[in-house]
């Protein structure tokens, strides 16, 4: 059996260096949050980093290689049960299973949602979010609420990912997370038609520029708050 | 006559409730409005700390010099124990397990805004030190005995 297999090219090359640096966003973020006041700022170079990550995924879930594009992965409802119910241990997924890839696009969505909260709040001191003052102190003392209770969220979910992966790495043997930094996996020989056979570095480069530029526009762009004088 | 004795207590009981209630809702409206107030004068020396409006020593001497004197306030309205009533606030019912604490926090924020005072004089670079000193002294208050939202 094992000379059967080899490895192929399953995660192109920017989609690993992308989940790499979606780990070290979080944790920075997470980590400038607790340190106090004097980390805001680091804290908000964090958070754009990752709302520009996040818009490449977007990007990247339609113009990437085979395995990180939606189409690929965005399995039907009735999938996802049939993947729920199924009695043997099937085939290892080539790309992600029916869990795996509805969970990739939810904590894409999840860290987006933390990071744009982040852009309407203030520690109603010295720090505020770039669009601060544009609303209200109600709305601002809400998204601020959503701010702290959603990283609770993504943290759980996390959580849940690394063990997930753990699962299918030690328990199952699929060798899942080797593949999050080499890009392979273990196909049989014949199964060659949906390995992919480049990184389209180039293009992902482009897509990660105009990503980061558009969240550098939208900070840039973002109006002085008034400030009243006696 | 027992059965209107009753129907009394029971409406001076109610009536002294809501008269309670109504005091405590209005310490903790003014509560807020200091602090917002405290917030209003501030302001605009966050401003120029980022640089979006420029650096002014004389305002910045006349508006840490209303914080010096609006920030012994807090202790006097923070004074009467709220922790029991359900009227919205973030104010945390440890402050009146530690009322010295809070106070002492308090006067750190009276002392740094008198120091920022003197620092405008010793040119911008002094100031927002001291400046980035008073605001720290907000802070440290806010993550002991504010809730977070
Ligand atoms: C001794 C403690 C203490 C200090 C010092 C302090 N605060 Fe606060 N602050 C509080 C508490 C408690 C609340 C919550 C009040 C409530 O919700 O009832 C609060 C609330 C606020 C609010 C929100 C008010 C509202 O309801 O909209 C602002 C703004 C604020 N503080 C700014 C400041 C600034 C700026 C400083 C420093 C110059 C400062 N605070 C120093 C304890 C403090
Ligand atoms: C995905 C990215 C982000 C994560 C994971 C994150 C996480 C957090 C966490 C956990 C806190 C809570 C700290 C506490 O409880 O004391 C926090 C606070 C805060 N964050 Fe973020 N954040 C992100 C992005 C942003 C962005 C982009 C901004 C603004 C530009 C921002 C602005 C703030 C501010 C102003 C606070 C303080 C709020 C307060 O004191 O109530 N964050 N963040
Ligand atoms: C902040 C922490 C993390 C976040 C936010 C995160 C997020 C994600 C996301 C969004 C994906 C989907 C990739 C895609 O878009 O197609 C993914 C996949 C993956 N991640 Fe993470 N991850 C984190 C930490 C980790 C850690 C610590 C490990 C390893 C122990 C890991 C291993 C993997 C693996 C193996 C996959 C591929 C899953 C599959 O084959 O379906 N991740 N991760």
């Amino acid at each position: 059996m094992q000379s059967d297999q080899r490895p192929q090219l399953i995660w192109d090359l920017p989609l690993r260096l992308w989940h790499w640096a979606l780990v070290v966003c979080l944790a920075g973020s997470w980590v400038t949050a607790e340190a106090g006041f004097d980390w805001t700022t680091t804290h908000f170079y964090f958070g754009y980093s990752a709302l520009a990550l996040v818009l490449f995924r977007l990007a990247w879930g339609m113009l990437g290689t085979f395995h990180s594009r939606y189409t690929s992965f965005l399995a039907s409802p009735k999938t996802v049960i049939a993947y729920l119910r199924r009695k043997n241990p099937s085939e290892p997924a080539r790309g992600h299973n029916p869990i795996g890839g509805w969970s990739s696009i939810i904590v894409v969505v999840l860290v987006g949602l933390q990071a744009s909260s982040g852009l309407f709040i203030s520690d109603d001191i010295f720090y505020a979010g770039p669009y601060n003052s544009v609303v209200n102190t109600s709305t601002a003392d809400w998204l601020a609420g959503w701010h702290h209770r959603l990283f609770t969220l993504i943290q759980f979910t996390v959580l849940l990912h690394i063990l997930a992966v753990s699962w299918y790495t030690w328990g199952k043997k699929e060798g899942l997370i080797q593949a999050m930094f080499h890009g392979r996996k273990m196909l049989p020989r014949g199964s060659t038609e949906e390995a992919v056979s480049e990184d389209r570095g180039l293009r992902a480069l482009l897509l990660l520029i105009i990503a980061a530029a558009l969240v550098a526009t939208l900070v840039y762009l973002a109006p002085v708050p008034e400030y009243e004088f006696y | 006559m027992i059965r209107s004795t009753m129907i009394f207590a029971l409406l001076f009981s109610f009536a002294s409730a809501s008269w309670a209630d109504e005091r405590t809702q209005k310490t903790i409206e003014a509560r807020q409005g200091l602090l917002k107030v405290v917030a209003q004068y501030f302001g605009p020396i966050v401003g120029m700390a980022k640089g979006q409006i420029p650096f002014d020593a004389a305002l910045i001497e006349k508006n840490a010099g209303k914080v010096a004197e609006l920030a012994p306030m807090i202790t006097d309205l923070f004074a009467q124990d709220t922790s029991a009533s359900d009227y919205a606030t973030e104010a945390k019912a440890d402050i009146w397990a530690d009322y010295e604490d809070f106070s002492a926090k308090a006067a750190t924020t009276t002392e740094r805004a008198n120091a920022l005072v003197a620092a405008t004089a010793e040119g911008r670079g002094a100031t927002m030190k001291a400046f980035g000193a008073l605001g720290s002294s907000c802070k440290s208050c806010h993550d002991s005995y504010r809730e977070k939202k």
